[in-house]
């Protein structure tokens, strides 16, 4: 028997006056997953992040966090949320520490266990230098991690990550990744939003997509791509390229096409046919000596535009 | 002549008459401020314009219609114009588009005049609306026709005047509260200053009796008072339009300068200075405090915590400073009202308890409208409400942490009718016209200060829990503080249109049910010495009203705030 899901979510409907933003949406996440939330604009996953962070009722259907109706119990699904919107504003006439323990206080943590919490948070994401600087004062970046220090000041089980990397820098960004990796090895679940395609395969354990408030496809990456029947795109450079190993190479079972460019082939698999390592092997084999392997990350944005057409709720 | 023309062009002027143009609350808000002048010039005039009269026995009381006429028209500029303009410049500078528009090809002066008219446009559609009710005014004679273009000037004057301030104002000023509030503060030292001179009715050096009247003119209810002297007319406008000018040219010169400049709590800073100063000499004295600082984190309630450590006006060793600024100019005041070299005697003192009221109760309502919306415009409310606080903790502790404030904001005004109880008792004054004795023996001064005291405290009370109630449902500022404001004018004023609807069929006694119903009738006639004459009950009923207002709004503010925070 499976264990339950943390999040479930049951024909979710969600209106606002005549404009329905989320129909009939249902899906479960897995306790310890990263789930990436992807659509377009206006496809509803910010209303549904809203009502499984409290902030918005259902029109109909259901939605629990740990067994726990969002709808009809809010205080008790608050203290197993940690939500971060996609734009916060933050109290600039505190510092970073004074910042941290309001949200302590506010979250009912025990006044005896605040400084030891505010001071792990703090470290956890990087910002113990920053406990004594205000708030104002601090980066983009920096306002981010804080942000989520305070949504793990109560510890909570699910993390609700509203684009959390928008408007970051590069290095931030993949601070931010970093972080979340590590969140998810400490056990906590997430939901992220995000329209960095790339960025989200690389570390999201399953994705659903939303268009139009409808999902149109929800599971791991490597589903999804099956599904679809995409192709996988493989860089290799070779020491000693000809066309008849290209030749060979194409006749390969699971191979879809090989481009030859100056300095490399770009090979497209068919993943549930031939996986990246035993391509490796079987070009090895065919007598090649290879100076470069790589394969593209998951195509996701491939998936995106296939899978969506663009319209909103 | 391209230049010309790019000159002219008024895309923003344009934009702003077509954003209003969209909003239905532009209709409804002209229509309902329309009704509202027809319904007060009616109630206030009803006895001329009974149909039952002789005409020959209100042939020239036109000129009470129009005084009272005009009257409500400055009342009603005063109150709304610095609201719909203070925010016209700040708004922008609260979304961060103020860079947009800076960047454009238009210029600080064009921004400022496009914003500035669009700002006037309705308040000037009130003047229009008023026209008609100086047309029948006009009818019953009184006055001539040229004292009637006079003082429709003069109020376009007052509208173009109070308007390039309040627009100074939201130039300078980082946020709508900062402006609104520094737009009053400003208009306030701008008309008391000039007028002291002329309260006192003594001579100061080179401000000798001839020169006293010309210290005022740049004041239009000043000229409007003293139509009489043709010789302040002339004067009078050049100086208003000229005070006009001034604040428009401050409000081009501060646009770009102060654009992206951050807020600067002056009055914050102003006792942070003075703390480092008192503290860097309390070495000396072994570091004696009487005040506890606030805690460095927070204990149970993190947001009365934070707004105690945060707001300049909820620290309470600051709150007790600005008390100090406001009590002592006050007393001054009064006790200076209070001696016989002052011509207007206890009027001055009454009329001072009703500008200290007046500040109270625009501080009070400004800053409760501002509890919630700048939670919602500082993008902090969404953080908050996913906290283990309830709504209704959040509630809660928002209207704890304003309590300090009404306490501060109304013992200024407990002091003037102090004060004023105190003089009243002492010596035979008389007032209003030498028509009332306003002597209060001891039997008639303690209900005097317990009713006008105890009014003043309740009623700042209600006034915090109507804008509590009020920025709750709001999402802007603008909208929060007018709404405030308007629901007291509203609720100060509906009593006397009901009345004046219904009288014929009330009796005497009846009516003084009705009219107290107002919040604002029990302060008026205990100040005027008529309070014995009103029966106890009607006086139980005030404050039971009053009482049940407070216990309403503060309901309704706990009822949804569920759904309403979470807008």
């Amino acid at each position: 028997m499976s264990a339950a899901p943390l999040v479930s979510v049951e024909n979710l409907h969600i209106s606002y006056g005549k404009t329905h933003a989320v129909r009939d949406l249902s899906f479960a996440i897995p306790r310890g997953e990263i789930f990436g939330f992807i659509g377009p604009n206006g496809a509803g996953k910010t209303s549904t992040i809203k009502v499984l962070a409290t902030l918005l009722r259902p029109t109909q259907g259901r939605a629990t966090v740990a067994g726990i109706d969002v709808a009809r119990d809010p205080q008790m699904a608050r203290k197993r949320i940690g939500y971060m919107p996609d734009f916060f504003g933050v109290y600039d006439d505190l510092t970073a520490e004074e910042y941290l323990h309001f949200f302590a206080a506010a979250y009912a943590i025990e006044p005896a266990q605040r400084p030891q919490i505010v001071k792990d948070v703090l470290a956890l994401t990087d910002l113990a230098e920053k406990a004594e600087a205000p708030v104002d004062g601090l980066s983009r970046g920096m306002k981010q991690r804080l942000g989520l220090a305070r949504v793990l000041l109560h510890d909570p089980d699910l993390l609700l990550l509203d684009e959390p990397a928008s408007g970051l820098d590069p290095r931030a960004r993949i601070e931010m990744r970093e972080l979340l990796k590590e969140l998810q090895s400490l056990g906590k679940t997430i939901i992220v939003s995000s329209h960095i395609l790339h960025e989200l395969s690389q570390f999201c354990t399953s994705i659903g997509i939303i268009e139009a408030g409808q999902m149109i496809a929800h599971g791991s990456l490597n589903e999804i791509y099956r599904a679809l029947d995409l192709r996988r795109t493989i860089h290799i450079q070779l020491a000693n390229p000809s066309p008849e190993l290209a030749a060979k190479i194409r006749s390969l079972r699971g191979v879809a096409q090989v481009e030859e460019h100056a300095d490399r082939y770009e090979v497209r698999i068919h993943q549930d046919q031939l996986a990246p390592e035993d391509l490796l092997t079987a070009v090895h084999e065919l007598g090649a000596r290879i100076r470069m392997f790589q394969p593209d990350a998951m195509d996701m944005e491939t998936a995106f535009m296939k899978l969506t057409e663009g319209r909103t709720a | 002549m391209r230049a010309f023309r790019r000159a002219f062009t008024l895309p923003l002027l344009t934009k702003e008459l077509a954003e209003r143009a969209t909003r239905p609350r532009t209709y409804w808000m002209r229509v309902a401020s329309a009704l509202l002048l027809f319904l007060c010039f009616w109630a206030d005039n009803r006895y001329y314009l009974s149909a039952d009269l002789q005409p020959s026995a209100v042939l020239g009381s036109g000129q009470q219609m129009f005084q009272s006429l005009i009257g409500m028209l400055y009342i009603g500029i005063y109150t709304f114009v610095p609201a719909m303009l203070c925010g016209v410049v700040t708004q922008e500078k609260e979304r961060d588009s103020l860079s947009l528009l800076l960047l454009t090809e238009l210029r600080p002066w064009q921004i400022v005049l496009q914003k500035y008219i669009a700002g006037l446009v309705p308040a000037l559609s009130l003047l229009l609306v008023a026209l008609p009710l100086g047309g029948v005014a006009y009818t019953y004679g009184g006055f001539s026709a040229d004292r009637l273009v006079f003082d429709l000037f003069l109020l376009f004057l007052a509208t173009l005047q109070i308007g390039a301030l309040a627009l100074w104002a939201s130039c300078r000023f980082r946020t709508t509260v900062a402006a609104f509030l520094g737009t009053y503060s400003i208009a306030f030292l701008f008309t008391l200053i000039p007028l002291l001179p002329e309260l006192s009715n003594t001579d100061y050096g080179w401000i000798t009796r001839e020169v006293r009247p010309y210290l005022a003119i740049h004041i239009p209810p000043y000229i409007f008072g003293n139509a009489t002297n043709p010789a302040l007319h002339l004067p009078g406008i050049i100086a208003i339009a000229g005070t006009t000018l001034l604040f428009l040219g401050l409000a081009i010169f501060d646009l770009p300068r102060r654009a992206f400049r951050p807020a600067r709590p002056i009055l914050r800073l102003t006792f942070a200075w003075i703390d480092r100063r008192m503290q860097a000499l309390n070495r000396w004295f072994g570091s004696v405090s009487f005040f506890n600082r606030s805690a460095a984190s927070p204990d149970e309630y993190p947001i009365i915590w934070r707004e105690r450590r945060s707001r300049g006006l909820a620290r309470p060793e600051y709150l007790v400073r600005l008390l100090v600024l406001i009590e002592i100019p006050t007393l001054i005041i009064a006790s200076m009202s209070a001696t016989p070299g002052w011509a207007r005697q206890t009027e001055g003192l009454s009329l001072l308890a009703a500008a200290v009221g007046v500040i109270a109760i625009l501080v009070v309502a400004v800053a409760s409208a501002n509890v919630f919306v700048s939670e919602r415009v500082n993008q902090t409310m969404e953080v908050l409400l996913t906290t283990a606080l309830s709504p209704q903790e959040i509630v809660r502790q928002k209207a704890y942490a304003l309590r300090r404030l009404v306490l501060i904001m109304a013992i200024p005004v407990a002091s003037v009718f102090l004060i004023e109880g105190l003089v009243e008792n002492t010596a035979p004054w008389t007032g209003y016209g030498e028509t009332l004795n306003l002597q209060r023996p001891i039997d008639r001064l303690i209900p005097y200060w317990l009713i006008s005291i105890g009014s003043a405290f309740l009623g700042l009370s209600v006034v915090a829990w109507i804008g509590l109630w009020i920025g709750l449902r709001s999402r802007t500022r603008i909208r929060a503080i007018c709404g405030t404001l308007a629901t007291i004018i509203g609720w100060c004023a509906a009593p006397a249109i009901i009345g004046a609807f219904i009288e014929q069929w009330l009796s005497r006694q009846e009516e003084a049910f009705l009219y107290v119903l107002s919040p604002l009738m029990v302060p008026i006639v205990n100040e005027i010495g008529q309070l014995h004459e009103m029966p106890l009950l009607a006086l139980i009923q005030y404050f039971v009203v009053l009482g049940g207002a407070l216990a309403l709004f503060r309901r309704a503010t706990f009822r949804r705030s569920d759904y309403w925070l979470r807008r």
